[in-house]
């Protein structure tokens, strides 16, 4: 009989095998508690995990990260261009408004005074420094003729000097050439302008006994019969007290920067414009209290 | 015979019509300089382009019949200026004459030669043009130095691309061979 000749080695292993199950169902019976002998491989395995877990978590924000910028860039490519249109559009809208502001004072300007204007724009400047013109795009055609004054709303600009049919020559009151009778707003004294460089002027042929300083206002006599009467020139920069000269030689800076202005007016007929009328009956009250 | 008449009718076709672009040129320059130039950069003075075209044609073409081109073209920049004729036709004159004085004296060629000649030009421009002022109007002009300076130097800027545009279409129109054997009667070349 082979009853004894069994392999006891096998059978202990199978006896093994057969008893961990039973072992374990009777360790499941306590779930919520780990038993001492697994807890070294409970905290191993939650390591492991934990590792993986931040592995995946970065992969996952890296990836949507990732995902964001492109979205984000995109988006905020989007978002640019239309920030550009508006920006473009307000630039725009602003430049229309200062258009509007700017054509609103001529017209109001055209509207209130006496005079027949006729408005003009500037299209050319001289060729060479010597000569300070501007050409404008008004001529005989419109009614223009030499002579006749050429201003903006904040000053008196020069005066035309070579019309043709559709544009003229405006000689400006920097020109060498140009002469313009003038007044010292607060004084009264009467003296010419006379141009010296591009952006000065000279007042010529004032009394030395004048009592005026830096920065008094000088406006347009009216003699000349070009310009009407107390329009802004410019303004005293400088005065020089010449010790062997009956006269003061004053530096004038004028009102209106010729490079700049682009729309002007040409004066048909002053009509009794006078923008000194209110100044000068004060003056001449003045005048006759002292006299008294 | 008949062809020869014929090419030289030609070339004197093209030479009318040489006269007609560059004066259509310099109208366009002035132009330029007065009513573009200015509305654009305000900051710096407009380059005198008219007057380097000026001095192409003065060191390019025959001398003769130059001078009264140039006569003709300040004719016709007085529409964009307030300059008196007289001050263009004088200084222009003196300005046209130094160059012929010293531009055989130049051993150099080309784009080169042509931006210290136009240096030249532009400089004794200012300075004869200031001189004869004094001499011929009643009232100076101011030196204005700085002004001036600043003028010389952007037409010194511009003149080297403007040499290629000029020297291009003088060459294309019509070649300065061609133009001298033009200027000769048909009959007179025949028989030569």
């Amino acid at each position: 009989m082979n009853f004894v000749n069994f392999n006891l080695k096998k059978i202990v292993i199978l006896l093994i095998v057969l008893s961990l199950p039973l072992i374990s169902i009777n360790i499941e019976q306590k779930a919520t508690q780990n038993a001492w002998f697994n807890r070294p491989f409970v905290f191993l395995a939650q390591s492991v995990q934990n590792l993986f877990f931040g592995l995946s978590r970065g992969v996952q924000i890296t990836t949507s990260n990732y995902i964001n910028i492109i979205n984000i860039k995109s988006k905020n490519n989007e978002l640019q261009n239309e920030n550009n249109e508006l920006k473009t559009r307000l630039n725009l809208f602003t430049e229309n408004l200062n258009e509007l502001e700017r054509l609103r004072t001529l017209l109001d300007f055209q509207k209130n005074t006496k005079m027949e204007l006729i408005p003009a724009q500037v299209i050319g400047r001289n060729l060479v420094t010597d000569h300070n013109t501007i050409t404008i795009n008004k001529g005989t055609d419109h009614g223009l003729k030499s002579g006749q004054a050429v201003l903006t709303v904040s000053g008196a600009v020069g005066y035309i000097f070579k019309p043709a049919t559709k544009t003229s020559h405006v000689m400006l009151i920097t020109d060498r050439y140009s002469v313009v009778d003038a007044l010292i707003q607060k004084t009264r004294a009467h003296g010419l302008i006379e141009g010296k460089t591009k952006d000065t002027c000279v007042l010529q042929y004032v009394e030395r006994t004048e009592e005026i300083k830096d920065g008094d206002l000088i406006v347009t006599g009216g003699l000349d019969n070009i310009f009407p009467k107390g329009f802004p020139l410019g303004v005293i920069n400088n005065i020089e007290r010449k010790t062997k000269s009956a006269s003061l030689n004053i530096e004038v800076k004028p009102v209106v920067d010729a490079n700049k202005v682009e729309e002007v007016f040409v004066v048909k007929s002053t009509g009794t414009e006078n923008f000194l009328k209110e100044a000068d009956q004060v003056y001449n009250a003045g005048k006759a209290a002292k006299n008294e | 015979m008949q062809a020869r008449l014929l090419k030289m009718n030609n070339q004197r076709l093209k030479f009318y019509f040489k006269i007609v672009f560059f004066t259509f040129i310099f109208f366009i320059m002035c132009g330029f300089q007065t009513s573009f130039w200015p509305h654009i950069v305000s900051a710096l003075p407009s380059p005198q382009i008219w007057l380097i075209m000026i001095i192409f044609i003065s060191l390019q073409w025959p001398p003769l019949f130059t001078i009264f081109y140039i006569y003709f073209l300040s004719f016709c920049l007085t529409g964009f200026s307030s300059i008196p004729l007289k001050m263009l036709w004088s200084t222009l004159l003196v300005v046209f004459t130094l160059l012929q004085l010293i531009k055989n004296r130049i051993q150099l060629t080309g784009a080169f030669s042509f931006i210290i000649l136009t240096l030249f030009g532009s400089t004794s421009f200012e300075i004869i043009y200031y001189y004869l002022s004094g001499v011929l109007e009643n009232i100076p002009t101011s030196l204005m130095l700085l002004d001036r300076l600043l003028q010389v130097l952007i037409n010194f800027v511009f003149c080297y691309p403007l040499y290629y545009i000029l020297k291009s279409a003088d060459t294309l129109i019509l070649n300065e061979n061609d133009w001298v054997r033009s200027s000769k009667d048909p009959y007179e070349a025949h028989h030569e």
